[in-house]
C-alpha cells in the first residue's frame, strides 16, 4: 500500500488525521534541528523549517490539531514506525534499514 | 435699486453667471466621477483586505479549521463595509460570521477569493466570500463625491470671487476713478487726468493718455473761440458806439425801400414804433411819400448822395408838423458779403423840427407885419409872383386888390395911436373874413392893404364885385375903441383882373393899375371899388 504525495502532506501537515479505516494516523517528526527534516519539508511541501513551526504554533493555539510527534533520532523514528501499525515517519533513503514499509518516496526531482 | 447700466454689476454678474455654470456643471461631473471612483476602490480595498487574510483563510480551508476562520471572519467582520463573510472548503465545510447561510440574507453578489491549498499552489482547497455592505459604501462613496463637488465648487467660486476683486480692484475702480475725474473736469480748464502709475503702461494707461490729449484739444478750442467771442464782442460794442449811440438816425433800405436796419435815434425820429407791423416801408413816415420813393430809387440806380430837408408824417394831431433832414446813399456790398447781389440804400435822419421852426417862425416875424399878422412889403413881389405863376400855369385869373382906409388918419391924429392900432387890427380881422385863405393878404404900410387872389376858372367880375362889395360893407361898421368911443372909417378898393392875355405885364404893373383904379374911386367919393382891366397883349408884343 502507498500513499499519493497529497495524501503524505495531508499526513503531516495534520488535515488527514485518519486512515481510510478510521485508525487515527500516528506522525512521527524528525528532532527540530535535524538537517533530513528540513530537507524532508522543503521537497514535500516547499517550506521551511520556520514557516512549518509557525504553521502549527499558529493550529497549537486552535487546540484541535497535533503536530507529528518529534523523535531525535532516525533510528528511533525507525522503531517508532516498527512498533506502532498506524505510525508514519519519515527518514533519509541511506537512514532506512528496511524494516518498514515504505508508503511514499520522496525523490529530489519532486 | 442697484442698476445694471453699471460696469462693475455687470462684470460681477457675468463671472458669477460663468462660476456658477463652471461650479455646477464641474461638481456634477466631479460627482459622478467621484461616486464611481470610490465604489470601486472600496470594493479594490475588501480585495486587498480579504488577500491580507488570504493565508489564513487557506489554512482554516486546507484543515477545515474553525478557530482560524473565525479569526478570520471575525478579522474581515471589524471593517465596516462587510456585511457578512463566508469561507467554504472543497469539502464543504464552511463558516460565516454568524454560523448562518448567508447567501439568502444578504442576497447580492459577493466579492469571492479562491483559496488555493497553502503547500501546493494551484490546488484549489476553498473560496473565501465577502458580503459588502453595499449601502455603507454608496454612503461613503457619495459623502467623498460630495465633499469633492463641494470642495470644487467652493474652489471655483473662490477664483471667481478673487477674480471678480481684481478686476474690481484692478479695473473697474480705476475706470470708475478717471470717469469721476472726467466728470468733474472743465474742459476749458488745464486740470487733467492722473494716470496710476500702476497702468501707465497698460490699456487704462493708453486710454488716459489720449483723454487727456482730447482735453488738450478742446482747452485749445475753447480759448481760441472764447478769443475770437470777445474779440466780437468788442467789435459789436464799437458798432454799438457807432451805431447804436450815434446821435444821427442811421437806417439801411433795401431795394424796395423797407427799413431793415435802424438804430435807436433813427427809430424815434421816424417813429418806427407808431408804425404797422410787417416790413417799414420808408415813405410812410415821410409827409411826401412820392418825393422819397423818387430819391431812393434816384439813389439806387444813380448811385447818387441826396441831401434835403423832408417834412414827416404826422403820426397823431397832438403832434405838430416835423422836419427831418436826410442823407441818402447806395451803400457798398463788400464782394465777400452775404448780401453780394442785393442794393442797399443808407439813411441818415437828422430831426431838425426845432432848428425848422426857428426858421419859421424867423421868415413869419420878417414876412409879417407885427401888428395885423398879415404879410407885411418883405418879399412882397416875390410872393405875388409865385402866385401869378401858378395862375398863369393854370391859366386862370388873378387879381390884386389894393385898399385905402378912408377917414383913418384923423382916429390916429384925434385918439392916438392906440386907437389907430385898434383900428387896423379890426381892419385886418375883418379882410382876413372877406378873403378866402389862399388868398394873399398885405398890410403895405400905413393905412393901405393889399390883396391877391386867383380867380378859377378865369376872371370873373361878379365875384370880384361880391368880395369888394362884402368889404366895403364891413370895414365901414363901427370900431370899438376905449371910453366907449367908435370908429368910423370907410375903404377905396382898386382891383387890377388880370388873365393869361396880360402875361407881359409886370407885377409892379398889375399893382399900378389897382392904384389907379383906387384913386379913381377916391376921386369919386370913397368907400368903394373899382375893378380894372389892362388892356390885353398888343398883336405885336406877342409876336415880339
Amino acid at each position: 500500500m502507498e500513499f499519493s504525495r497529497n495524501q503524505v502532506i495531508d499526513f503531516f501537515m495534520g488535515r488527514q488525521q485518519n486512515f481510510h479505516s478510521g485508525k487515527a494516523v500516528f506522525t512521527i517528526d524528525l528532532a527540530q534541528d535535524s538537517p533530513t527534516r528540513a530537507h524532508f519539508y522543503q521537497q514535500l511541501v516547499g517550506k521551511s523549517v520556520p514557516q512549518v513551526n509557525a504553521y502549527w504554533a499558529r493550529l497549537l493555539f486552535t487546540g484541535n490539531a497535533t503536530p507529528p510527534k518529534m523523535l531525535p533520532s532516525p533510528a528511533a523514528v525507525l522503531s517508532a514506525v516498527k512498533e506502532n501499525a498506524d505510525a508514519i515517519g519519515y527518514v533519509d533513503g541511506r537512514d532506512y534499514d528496511g524494516c518498514c514499509k515504505v508508503v511514499y518516496r520522496l525523490k529530489p526531482a519532486d | 435699486m442697484i442698476t445694471f447700466k453699471k460696469l462693475s454689476v455687470r462684470i460681477t454678474l457675468v463671472i458669477s453667471f460663468f462660476a456658477l455654470l463652471v461650479a455646477g456643471v464641474g461638481s456634477a461631473v466631479s460627482y459622478t466621477d467621484t461616486l464611481r471612483q470610490e465604489r470601486n476602490k472600496a470594493y479594490a480595498r475588501i480585495m486587498e483586505l480579504a488577500k491580507t487574510v488570504e493565508k489564513s483563510a487557506q489554512i482554516a480551508a486546507y484543515l477545515d479549521n474553525q478557530e482560524i476562520a473565525d479569526d478570520v471572519i471575525g478579522g474581515l467582520m471589524n471593517n465596516e463595509v462587510v456585511a457578512g463573510v463566508l469561507l467554504k472548503s472543497q469539502s464543504g465545510w464552511h463558516s460565516t460570521n454568524d454560523h448562518k447561510p448567508l447567501n439568502d440574507a444578504l442576497g447580492e453578489a459577493p466579492l469571492a477569493l479562491d483559496l488555493d491549498s497553502p503547500f501546493s499552489p494551484g490546488e484549489k482547497v476553498g473560496v473565501l466570500q465577502i458580503f459588502p455592505k453595499h449601502d455603507v459604501i454608496e454612503r461613503n462613496a457619495k459623502l467623498i463625491a460630495r465633499n469633492q463637488a463641494l470642495l470644487l465648487s467652493s474652489y471655483t467660486l473662490i477664483v471667481a470671487l478673487i477674480i471678480m476683486l481684481a478686476i474690481q480692484q484692478i479695473f473697474v475702480g480705476t475706470i470708475k476713478t478717471v470717469a469721476s475725474t472726467l466728470n468733474r473736469i472743465d474742459p476749458s480748464g488745464t486740470k487733467r487726468l492722473h494716470c496710476p502709475l500702476s497702468h501707465r503702461k497698460d490699456e487704462i494707461g493708453h486710454l488716459i493718455a489720449d483723454i487727456n490729449f482730447l482735453l488738450d484739444i478742446s482747452h485749445f478750442r475753447i480759448h481760441s473761440e472764447r478769443e475770437l467771442r470777445e474779440q466780437l464782442e468788442k467789435l459789436e460794442q464799437r458798432f454799438r458806439l457807432l451805431f447804436e449811440n450815434a446821435s444821427v438816425g442811421i437806417c439801411v433800405l433795401n431795394e424796395h425801400g423797407d427799413v431793415i436796419l435802424h438804430n435807436p435815434v433813427c427809430r424815434e425820429v421816424l417813429r418806427l414804433d407808431a408804425a404797422p407791423e410787417g416790413p417799414a416801408r420808408v415813405e410812410q413816415f415821410f409827409k411826401d411819400a412820392r418825393q422819397i420813393n423818387r430819391i431812393v430809387f434816384d439813389t439806387l440806380t444813380a448811385g447818387e448822395l441826396t441831401n434835403g430837408e423832408f417834412e414827416l408824417a404826422t403820426t397823431d394831431d397832438l403832434d405838430g408838423p416835423r422836419w427831418a433832414q436826410c442823407l441818402f446813399s447806395k451803400a457798398r456790398v463788400s464782394e465777400t458779403s452775404e448780401f453780394e447781389g442785393s442794393a442797399f440804400v443808407q439813411m441818415i435822419v437828422i430831426d431838425i423840427t426845432e432848428r425848422k421852426i426857428e426858421e419859421l417862425q424867423t421868415r413869419f416875424k420878417a414876412e409879417r407885419d407885427p401888428l395885423t399878422k398879415l404879410f407885411n412889403r418883405n418879399g412882397l413881389e416875390t410872393r405875388l409872383n409865385l402866385m401869378r405863376d401858378l395862375a398863369l400855369q393854370e391859366a386862370c385869373g388873378f387879381a390884386i386888390f389894393l385898399m385905402d382906409l378912408d377917414n383913418f388918419k384923423p382916429i390916429n391924429d384925434n385918439y392916438g395911436h392906440e386907437a389907430g392900432d385898434t383900428v387896423l387890427i379890426a381892419v385886418a380881422e375883418r379882410l382876413l373874413a372877406c378873403f378866402r385863405a389862399n388868398d394873399i393878404l398885405v398890410r403895405l404900410g400905413g393905412d393901405e392893404f393889399l390883396a391877391a387872389l386867383i380867380c378859377k376858372p378865369a376872371i370873373n367880375q361878379a365875384d370880384l364885385s361880391r368880395i369888394a362889395q362884402k368889404t366895403i360893407q364891413l370895414l365901414p361898421q363901427d370900431i370899438p375903441l376905449n371910453q366907449g368911443r367908435n370908429a368910423n372909417i370907410g375903404v377905396s378898393i382898386g382891383i387890377c383882373a388880370s388873365g393869361p392875355e396880360h402875361a407881359h405885364l409886370s407885377i409892379a404893373q398889375l399893382i399900378d393899375h389897382a392904384d389907379k383904379a383906387m384913386y379913381q374911386v377916391k376921386l369919386a367919393g370913397k368907400n368903394d371899388f373899382c375893378i380894372s382891366v389892362p388892356s390885353p397883349m398888343r398883336r405885336d408884343q406877342l409876336t415880339s
